[in-house]
């Protein structure tokens, strides 16, 4: 089919406008003309015809609209011609040339005929893909006026693309430009898939540096105060031997501790450069006791703060002393075992050495005194030693005083001056109390009840 | 203080050996006590901004609508500890980004740092030279403000504060760019008005992770002990821009992951988990109901099959002896016996 008419046009992505437009010419010399322009008068007026697809395989021819004229334009050649409403309905429509809008008119297109406006290049066969751009008038106006409808389409006969676009972008490659770029060996055989371009970050580097240099104030360092520098050396835990120096310098940001030392080190490594060139340019870093001025943050704040370290450190403190405790209390209830267990085993020691004094096997009272020879248990034998000092017992004394031989016993429960006036045996408590416990009130040393017992054996 | 002459002047040699009072009319801080020292004189010291003040520099620090407390605590500590700076309501997100330049024009501030909060999640922070200048956005995170009690420094509001940088700001276009940005925009004048005539403390600007990370340090003393005041946060480069607000995109952080995608991303590796649970426990549950093939040989019958060795068929064809029992012999051994 191409052979036989003039070259095809190529329309791009366009549905459900025809894919290709072939125009057909009665005279023979066609095959001459695709170099040369074709002769005018020859195209003119000719049936727009559809045909199938662009590299000519097969299709079907269907009228669908009239040609209306051309123009040239350097290489490009512009056809003007009017599509019917509905592409494939034959239409039956008989134009002059030179006045196109009145044989439209004249034939009563109807009204959502569409302009056509096609280009292709002279130089090849192949039409060149500039775009089929079709307007579709109904769109623009209602239907009624058909004049002015016509006027609108001689308007809108230049660039308009409308309504095709979103039908473009389903496919970003129509069928026939692939098979184009499939015959030009720009797609190999086999499955093709498309594939998004991996997305460029832009880095102007030329840019930011023209920039930089646009923007850069070139101040004294005293306007400023910058300085740049690697973290100090960290000498404390280099000397503990703990932490291994990044090799490339860089910090791991995920180790809170580590990182937040490589700043308050970079931080120092500044104030010690910068603090001579303080001193040099006259500016204090000191400020004088008596200087007061607002800070940025207030006293009040400052208070919480100190009373929250205060707080922090008591909790810490009772805690360390709660710890104490408890392991004193373990501690202190194996010692009060010991000395348990010690004094048992004194005790048997004293027996056994009493029971053989007293079956006559020594006759040595050594016994008696104790263990002088120990260190430390001062108090001890000094309490011993005095009630030892004391004598007898008290109730002994008493009980010879009464029973005992010798002394005027007649007038001794009598009372005498110094018996009378002696209060020393009135108790106030004893006096006083209506009705109390009986005897001495009960245990002194009452013995605690089960549950409590149970609690100090477990809290010790 | 009524019985003191005082001097005003810039008499700053001998000020500083005579113990004087500093009163400043300018300042907000309360008046100082004064020594009782053996002079009646007292040498007020002139205005810092005596005609010295060259420097003009001014920030304009305000938010978008939408931001919730933290972002308005980080924006009024950087404020307070900024005084060339100046405030300004919040902006309408209705109204495009380059409203923001004429704000600036009319507050007369050639730098702002502008707080845009999305969500009520995300916080973006635009730092910019006003009129033509380059600009930047950031992504902010982990703020922490001066109100936190475990920062326990102070300083004097409006000192002038030393910058330090990290090496690495020297080594990329885009980060020399950015340090020239934070300095402009950071350092205090000399001689502002505002300002106070000591250096106190310490910003640091660090890059670790690919972010730079602001810390804020009290100079305690002059051996170089510090303490940090605040605020800190860490600031995730998204854009560089050429003009103020927009322009040209200069940079692109390409390691630079929006927060939501963030977030999806997270969501859908959940989400994967549990359908990965999910088809597991289909295939077993197929497993276990599809019909199961009935095998008519057992191919595991005949292991522990072991047969006897094959014997050669014997046919008897006499008969087989009688056998004598012993049973019977025995009886008729003992009968034999008891009958003796």
């Amino acid at each position: 089919m191409c052979k036989e008419n003039l070259p095809y046009l190529c329309a791009l992505g366009s549905d459900p406008g025809p894919c290709a437009v072939r125009l057909s010419v009665p005279s023979s010399s066609n095959s001459q003309s695709r170099t040369d322009s074709p002769g005018l008068a020859q195209v003119w007026p000719r049936r727009a015809q559809r045909s199938g697809c662009g590299c000519g395989c097969g299709g079907t021819d269907a009228d669908i609209g009239t040609f209306l004229s051309v123009a040239r334009h350097q290489n490009v050649w512009i056809l003007l011609f009017v599509l019917d409403s509905k592409v494939g309905r034959p239409r039956d429509v008989t134009s002059s040339p030179r006045e196109p809008l009145r044989t439209c008119e004249q034939e009563r297109l109807p009204s959502t005929a569409a302009f056509s406006f096609f280009t292709f290049s002279a130089h090849s066969h192949l039409p060149s893909h500039s775009g089929l751009m079709v307007v579709d008038s109904g769109t623009m106006e209602p239907a009624e006026e058909q004049q002015q409808e016509q006027e609108e389409e001689e308007e809108e006969e230049e660039e308009e693309m409308l309504g095709l676009d979103s039908e473009e972008e389903n496919s970003e490659m129509s069928d026939d430009e692939l098979q184009e770029a499939f015959a030009s060996g720009l797609l190999k055989p086999g499955m093709n898939v498309l594939v998004d371009q991996p997305k460029k970050h832009v880095n102007n580097v030329e840019g930011m540096k023209q920039c930089l240099a646009d923007f850069r104030k070139d101040l004294p360092w005293v306007e400023r105060l910058v300085l740049t520098n690697p973290p100090a050396e960290d000498v404390l835990s280099q000397a503990e031997g703990k932490v291994p120096k990044p090799a490339n310098g860089d910090v791991n940001a995920d180790d809170d501790f580590q990182r937040e030392m490589f700043f308050y080190r970079q931080a120092q490594a500044t104030v010690l450069e910068a603090l001579p060139l303080l001193s040099k340019h006259g500016i204090a870093t000191k400020r004088p006791e008596d200087y007061f001025a607002e800070m940025a943050k207030s006293d009040q704040h400052m208070q919480k703060i100190r009373k929250k370290l205060i707080s922090k450190q008591m909790i810490l403190e009772k805690s360390e002393k709660a710890k104490k405790l408890r392991e004193q209390r373990k501690f202190g209830k194996k010692v009060q075992v010991e000395v348990i267990q010690k004094r048992q085993k004194e005790k048997k020691a004293m027996m056994t050495a009493v029971k053989r004094y007293q079956k006559g096997m020594t006759d040595k009272l050594e016994f008696l005194e104790g263990d002088k020879k120990q260190p430390g248990k001062d108090s001890a034998q000094g309490s011993k030693k005095a009630a030892a000092k004391k004598g007898p017992n008290a109730k002994r004394k008493f009980k010879d005083q009464k029973f005992g031989f010798g002394g005027k016993k007649s007038g001794k429960k009598w009372n005498t001056k110094e018996s009378f006036n002696d209060v020393s045996s009135f108790r106030a408590k004893v006096a006083n109390a209506k009705g109390g416990k009986k005897g001495k009130g009960g245990k002194q040393n009452k013995r605690p009840g089960k549950s409590v017992r149970k609690k100090m054996k477990g809290r010790s | 203080m009524s019985a003191f002459k005082r001097k005003r002047g810039g008499q700053g040699a001998v000020g500083k050996k005579a113990k004087k009072a500093k009163v400043v009319a300018d300042r907000d801080g309360a008046p100082s006590e004064t020594e009782q020292g053996t002079k009646n004189e007292v040498t007020v010291p002139a205005p810092v901004s005596s005609g010295k003040w060259t420097n003009k520099e001014r920030v304009l620090i305000f938010s978008s609508r939408g931001i919730n407390f933290r972002t308005r605590h980080l924006m009024q500590d950087l404020r307070t500890m900024m005084p060339h700076s100046k405030a300004d309501t919040k902006m309408d997100r209705k109204d495009k980004l380059f409203v923001v330049n004429e704000v600036c024009e009319i507050k007369n501030c050639n730098k702002c740092l502008f707080f845009e909060a999305k969500k009520k999640q995300d916080l973006y922070m635009w730092i910019a030279n006003s009129p033509h200048g380059p600009s930047a956005k950031f992504l902010v995170q982990n703020i922490h403000t001066l109100a936190e009690l475990k920062m326990t420094g102070n300083c004097l509001k409006g000192s002038r504060p030393l910058l330090s940088f990290d090496p690495k700001f020297d080594k990329e276009p885009q980060f020399a760019l950015l340090k020239e940005l934070f300095i402009q925009t950071f350092s205090t004048p000399h001689y502002h008005p505002k300002s106070q005539p000591f250096v106190d403390h310490v910003y640091t600007f660090t890059i670790a992770d690919n972010r730079i990370w602001f810390r804020n340090y009290q100079i305690i003393e002059e051996d170089a002990s510090l303490v940090e005041i605040g605020p800190r946060f860490v600031l995730n480069l998204i854009k560089v821009f050429q003009g103020s607000f927009g322009g040209p995109t200069l940079y692109e952080n390409p390691d630079f992951k929006s927060p939501n995608m963030h977030r999806r991303e997270i969501r859908i590796a959940a989400a994967a988990r549990v359908r990965e649970k999910q088809m597991v426990k289909e295939m077993q549950k197929m497993k276990r109901t599809e019909a199961k093939q009935d095998l008519s040989k057992d191919i595991t019958a005949d292991v522990f099959l072991t047969p006897a060795p094959e014997k050669p068929v014997h046919i008897e064809t006499e008969a087989p002896e009688p056998r004598f029992s012993n049973k019977n012999k025995r009886k008729a051994m003992k009968r034999q016996r008891q009958r003796r």
